[in-house]
């Protein structure tokens, strides 16, 4: 009985050590991607193939467009908070509130065009295959963000 | 020179218990020295002679009973515990044993590597979008604001 148990937990224990080390290896790529600052644009490098070059010109573009991305998201919010704020004070579309829809309709399209021409940007400095991908991701993403949001890039293939 | 063997049937064996003992007696000049042709007519007659009659205990039947009651007894679990046992004695089946540990571990470890590794992937992907896509980033927010009104 002793030497089945000792059987057992050595058993058990190499299941646990070589889950452990598979599990590490297989996931040591995704996590040293994870893990670096700029890490959405390593998976856009490692997502898309991009070699050093495109890489670079593709980051100078990210960098670029990263402060007015930042100021269009807080136009964004204040406008749609402003909107919520109106309509939770009278339950009429008042002038106010019928200019603050405006103003995010407004925003929504500026929005729209700011990221499509970042993304034709980015694509261009891709190779054809990878570009295409790329637009038909962020496409689906930038026109209807609610929506697809759940939608991976691995699942649009060719 | 005398040599005396003494050729006894098992005192016991699956209850039965066989009574019959029989007593050579090896002697090169003896009578029974199968080499000695004159003698080996009365050990044929012998041999002929010699019936072994089994006696069947008087209890048993009722042992019988017994040993079935007493297997009935056992937990179901007691044959394969036994079947374990058995193959724990085998060094060729222990080894295999934790082969299959190792095999299962790397099995399993690679299945939930790359379980981690799509939503990872799928994390960054969101943070990627978010970058280049103030609305995206707005859309998250609203939808965290729903979430906590829920």
């Amino acid at each position: 009985m002793k030497r089945l148990a000792a059987i057992l937990l050595l058993g058990l224990i190499a299941a646990c050590v070589s889950f452990g080390v598979c599990y590490r290896l297989a996931l040591a790529p995704t996590v040293e991607i994870a893990s670096k600052s700029d890490a959405e644009l390593e998976w856009l490098r490692s997502e898309f193939h991009l070699d050093a070059t495109q890489f670079a010109a593709i980051q100078k573009l990210h960098h670029d467009h990263a402060p007015r991305c930042e100021q269009m998201y807080r136009r964004i919010r204040s406008v749609y908070e402003r909107a919520d704020h109106l309509m939770e004070a009278s339950h009429q579309v008042t002038p106010e509130l019928d200019q603050a829809l405006k103003e995010c309709s407004h925003l929504d399209d500026e929005c729209r065009r700011e990221s499509l021409r970042h993304a034709f940007a980015v694509a261009a400095h891709m190779s054809p295959k990878e570009g295409d991908r790329y637009l038909r991701l962020m496409r689906a993403r930038i026109m209807e963000p609610g929506v697809v949001r759940h939608v991976a890039a691995a699942q649009i293939r060719r | 020179m005398s040599e005396s063997r003494s050729l006894e049937p098992e005192k016991k064996s699956e209850g039965f218990r066989q009574g019959a003992v029989l007593t050579v007696t090896m002697n090169a000049r003896g009578p029974d020295d199968p080499a000695d042709p004159e003698h080996a007519g009365e050990l044929s007659r012998k041999l002929q002679e010699w019936r072994v009659e089994p006696v069947i205990p008087a209890d048993f039947q009722r042992e019988v009973w017994h040993r079935i009651a007493a297997r009935q007894a056992e937990p179901f679990w007691r044959p394969l515990t036994a079947w374990l046992e058995g193959m724990a004695a085998r060094p060729a089946a222990a080894m295999a044993f934790v082969l299959t540990g190792v095999a299962a571990g790397l099995m399993v470890g690679r299945e939930k590597a790359q379980v981690a590794a799509v939503e990872s992937w799928r994390v960054l992907e969101e943070r990627y979008a978010h970058s280049v896509n103030p609305a995206s980033r707005h859309v998250d927010y609203v939808n965290h604001l729903n979430h906590s009104v829920e």
